[in-house]
């Protein structure tokens, strides 16, 4: 099954460079032909990595310790479930279930893209097997999952593809294991979506790259690509949020967000794909913004390759950093090539890339959407130069720092609150120009309920000025989403006497884009709300409870009623008993509990936490267990009141939801669209 | 985001505020990619392997000074532990007997990491270690080694130069054969 | 105009407010949350299960209950562990970069898109604007029609 795999990969090579050389060819000569047989290698090549990838699980699932990333990452004990999320437990298998999603994602966009994009479709290709150039290249010659361990003569071991002179074959009893803090489902899930996420982003770049180089620089595919994007959007959304709900369960620190580089890896390329959603909407509307939706399109898979190189190379101390290989280079040199290339491209097609049209007032909705593109673009590139920071400044004054959450806070806070600003007044903005009198007139509402809010809360829940400017923007944000689906609804019923619900319904129905943007905005105001009450008013206490006594906490009390232990096939597990009162109401019994893996191999895994949860919209009461004492009569406990964490889960879902409205297909959208071509043509 | 046009700009020039754009782009990307080429050249994890020691001083506990140039002419094992650290407690006794053992003709200096005198001291004691060790006061020395984490142990020669380092607690015989390679330079 | 006078007063009580926010607790507990943990990645030392964070927890104490101030237990802890224990750049040196380069970028990049906007709209005075009162009037409702325009516009 190895052999078959690693097969695969090299037969995939060889495919994607001679799909490569005959697309380009192809493209420039115009023959069909060739461009037919590129596509045809493609999808040769994607079924390679396909097949790759399944002996890889097949490797996994049969026990195969022979070798070595299988022996590394798995042990006979452990459940079958996690047999297949042990392929993105260690770098080499990840870099492949990368090229696997790749694989899917191009193979997809082919069939979609084939006939619509007659121009740039062997560019498309061209530049899809690029990637899958790279990749291929990193995983056959400085990750590959398929080697196998070696016995040499001097009776050390080593990892090789073929075997190495005098060599024979080591097969280990049994596997190191997978890292326990990875055996836990969101673990399994969530880096799925971070991949989803991630490597979709190359299918707007090559959109991008495919309209530069066949020159076909309209407006059409800000259209076109929405798709692509949101999709891709879509998922790394629900990976980071995901990953959040992870640590926040998992790592037993009350928080969700640490800002460590592996999660800034994948928030900065979100940043810089949600700007280019933003922005590609005036190429849209207006014709604008041509160079830079392109330039986005590109950066933001650029980001994500930087944000691999960054995690993957070892340049940053990290957990999750890897030993010095061959790696690290071979990113580099692709992020700069890839670079260099786009650059050149672009300015080879610059005075093609010329706006349409231009700004009529400084107070329109175009130039919100300049705004909070800026806005989110400082974000991105705030956070990248935080997150490398350390490097600079140890290159130059060789004394450690640590850039965490209180630098990020400070520095992308401001940002983020910009941000909320501007989600509260760029919608009520029209497209080309607004009088002012008549953003006043439609502020009015969102506003008085921003005010409304503020001063509740100053009466009745605090007067620090962070959780009241984070709440009162979020008021105010809130403010505008509902009055817009107000008016939406009263203008229709005015012109078609429906009822309000059927009226709000036909309306958003109609303009599935705008609302479903509203429904994200209104997940964002959720997330924001949970952020801002979860950090700003988190009580905890650390403390050791002897059995049977009671600690109180912010008006509950937990009495420690015992100690479990129970078995499972690869740990065991220590579980406390907390029984939380409110008052004098019984809330529950909470389990939080320690996970002792049981290291065959000798590899020291220590023990991983799971907090006992108990979750509702007001707060949640979490505990952590970290220990005993005295057989158990004694515990060690870290206990935490998270209020409105709930809402951030909710506020994801209301994200998601909204994206599948807006990309929902409905027959009548697409009647929409022949006319909508006619139209777009700009005014001047 | 700049690519409006002044009216009377012909449609095949390339525009000053496009210009600028790809400018900045340019700029921006050039400076991240030196920052990636540094860091993948000089990889925190790239500890020290050999050339000349960087050099370094700190009080012991008791107040002595110790510099490490003060060692020229004798080879210099350098320890860095901590009393909170569970893997240093494996090797310390092996340190201190490989100590006693050369004593005259090898110098031992254990570096404590983020560790309070208190905590340090007892830890010391404990294992009745004998050669200097002082606090690394804001982990300078840490970082000049780019130590990665504690127990780390390197090797320095009469000349000054390093002979590599070991990372994790180290055997009995694998000290020993790293002092007999240093002994092995003369100056 | 009332609607005025109401927004008045709730921002005259916002003023009266917040500087009325005070301040104070367990000042061991705020130096827990100030201070991070010199070993991990990003994890605040009141929360950290680390033995390191354990010992500081307790010198934190000690330095305290022997009269020390906050600030000058914080000095304590950078000079002896270093700066890694802010959790942030210190804001000294070649470190400053790191605070002065995010504040350079979004007020460059603002200042852009002001000059910009600002340049592309007075260019836009001078040609003639496109008539946006004209399809509204025709309209049952201009709100409606705005909306439907942006339909249309898809």
């Amino acid at each position: 099954m190895a052999d078959l795999g690693y097969i695969a990969l090299a037969l995939a090579f060889i495919i994607t460079l001679y799909g490569l050389a005959v697309s380009l060819l192809g493209g420039y000569r115009g023959d069909e032909v060739l461009i037919t047989s590129a596509r045809n290698a493609l999808y040769v090549v994607a079924g390679l990595v396909a097949i790759s990838t399944i002996a890889l699980w097949y490797l996994f699932i049969t026990n195969d310790f022979s070798i070595e990333f299988v022996a590394s990452h798995s042990e006979r004990s452990l459940p079958t479930f996690y047999r297949f999320s042990a392929m993105w437990g260690g770098q080499d298998g990840s870099l492949l279930f990368w090229l696997f999603i790749l694989a899917i994602y191009s193979t997809v966009f082919m069939v979609v893209e084939w006939r619509r994009q007659v121009r740039r479709r062997p560019y498309m290709i061209a530049t899809l097997l690029a990637v899958h150039l790279f990749f291929l290249a990193v995983v056959l010659f400085a990750a590959n999952p398929f080697e196998r361990l070696w016995v040499l003569a001097d009776g050390s071991t080593q990892a090789a593809l073929f075997r190495p002179e005098g060599a024979s074959l080591f097969i280990p009893a049994d596997g190191m294991g997978l890292s326990p803090l990875l055996q836990n489902y969101w673990m399994v899930i969530h880096p799925v979506f971070l991949y989803l996420g991630y490597v979709g982003l190359t299918l707007p770049m090559a959109y991008a790259v495919s309209g530069l180089v066949s020159g076909e620089l309209d407006n059409r595919w800000s259209k076109d690509v929405r798709v692509w994007n949101l999709i891709p959007w879509m998922f790394l959304t629900i990976g980071i949020i995901m990953g959040s709900q992870w640590a926040y369960i998992e790592l037993g620190w009350g928080g969700f967000w640490a800002w460590d580089p592996v999660e800034n890896a994948s928030f900065i390329p979100w940043l810089t794909a949600t700007a280019f959603l933003h922005s590609i909407m005036l190429q849209h509307q207006r014709g604008m913004l041509k160079v830079w939706n392109v330039s986005l399109a590109f950066i933001s898979f650029w980001l994500v390759v930087i944000g691999t190189f960054i995690t993957r190379s070892g340049i940053i101390d990290s957990v999750h950093a890897f030993a010095l290989s061959n790696v690290g280079p071979m990113f580099l040199s692709f992020i700069i090539l890839s670079f260099a290339l786009f650059m050149y491209l672009l300015w080879q097609r610059l005075p093609q890339l010329q706006s349409d049209s231009e700004l009529d007032s400084m107070l329109s909705r175009e130039s919100a959407f300049l705004y909070v593109n800026v806005l989110f673009i400082v974000a991105a590139f705030v956070t990248l130069f935080g997150t490398v920071f350390p490097i600079i400044s140890e290159a130059l004054t060789s004394t450690k720092i640590a850039v965490s959450a209180p630098y990020f806070n400070k520095v992308d806070g401001p940002i983020f609150l910009g941000i909320l600003v501007l989600m509260g007044i760029g919608p009520l903005l029209g497209w080309r120009r607004s009088s002012s009198d008549m953003l006043r007139k439609s502020l009015l509402p969102p506003l008085a309920m921003a005010l409304l809010v503020v001063a509740i809360l100053i009466m009745l829940v605090t007067r620090h000025w962070l959780p009241l400017l984070g709440w009162g923007l979020s008021a105010l944000v809130l403010g505008t989403i509902l009055w817009e689906f107000f008016r939406g609804a009263q203008a229709r019923r005015r012109s078609t006497g429906e009822a309000w619900p059927l009226a709000l319904l036909r309306v958003m129905a109609r303009n599935q884009r705008r609302y479903g943007g509203y429904l994200v905005h209104l997940g964002v105001v959720m997330i924001t709300v949970a952020i801002v009450g979860a950090t700003s008013f988190q009580s905890n206490l650390k403390t050791s409870i002897r059995l049977n006594e009671t600690v109180e906490l912010a008006g509950y009390s937990f009495t420690y009623t015992g100690l479990e232990q129970e078995k499972f096939s690869n740990h065991d597990a220590a579980i406390a008993n907390v029984l939380v009162k409110k008052g004098d109401t019984v809330i529950g019994t909470l389990r939080p509990r320690m996970n002792f893996y049981t290291a065959v191999s000798g590899r020291d895994m220590g023990p991983t936490t799971e907090v006992g949860l108990r979750t509702n919209l007001h707060e949640d009461v979490y505990v952590v267990f970290n220990g005993w004492e005295q057989d158990g009569n004694l515990g060690a406990f870290e206990i935490f009141i998270n209020p409105l964490m709930l809402w951030m889960w909710i506020g994801g879902l209301v994200m998601v939801g909204g994206t599948l409205f807006a990309v929902w297909p409905m027959p009548r959208a697409a009647t929409r669209r022949v006319r909508a071509t006619a139209v777009a043509q700009p005014a001047s | 985001m700049n690519e409006a046009l002044p009216p009377e700009n012909t449609p095949e020039s390339r525009s000053s505020q496009g210009k600028l754009m790809v400018g900045s782009i340019a700029f921006v990307g050039i400076l991240l990619v030196a920052v990636f080429y540094w860091g993948v050249l000089n990889p925190p994890t790239k500890r020290p392997e050999s050339g000349m020691a960087p050099l370094f001083e700190l009080q012991t506990y008791d107040g002595d000074p110790i510099r490490l140039i003060d060692y020229r002419g004798k080879p210099v094992v350098v320890n860095f532990w901590a009393s909170w650290c569970l893997s240093c407690r494996d090797e310390q006794p092996i340190l201190e007997a490989a100590w006693r053992k050369y004593k005259d003709q090898v110098m031992f200096l254990g570096i404590a990491y983020l560790d309070q005198e208190a905590n340090a001291r007892a830890y010391m004691e404990e294992f009745d270690v004998t050669y200097p060790y002082g606090p690394d006061m804001g982990s300078r020395i840490y970082t000049a080694y780019h130590v990665q984490g504690v127990p780390e142990t390197f090797f320095i020669d009469a000349e000054g130069k390093l002979h590599g380092f070991h990372v994790g607690p180290i055997s009995a015989s694998a000290l020993d054969e790293r002092i007999q390679q240093l002994l092995a330079v003369v100056p | 105009m009332t609607l005025k006078r109401i927004f008045l007063a709730l921002f005259l009580l916002l003023l009266v407010a917040i500087p009325a926010a005070a301040q104070g607790g367990d000042p061991a507990a705020e130096l827990q949350k100030e201070l991070w943990c010199p070993i991990c990645q990003g994890i605040r030392l009141d929360v950290c299960e680390q033995q390191v964070c354990e010992q500081m927890r307790e010198l934190i104490d000690q330095e305290l209950a022997a009269g020390k101030t906050k600030e000058e237990i914080k000095q304590q802890f950078i000079e002896f562990y270093g700066p890694v224990v802010l959790g942030e750049p210190p804001r000294e040196g070649i470190n400053w970069l790191a605070w002065i380069v995010p504040i350079l970028l979004a007020v460059g990049g603002l200042a852009l898109a002001g000059w910009m906007t600002h340049s592309w709209s007075r260019r836009s005075q001078l040609q003639p604007a496109p008539d946006t009162t004209l399809d509204s009037a025709t309209e049952p409702d201009p709100y409606l029609s705005q909306v439907e325009r942006e339909i249309e516009d898809l």
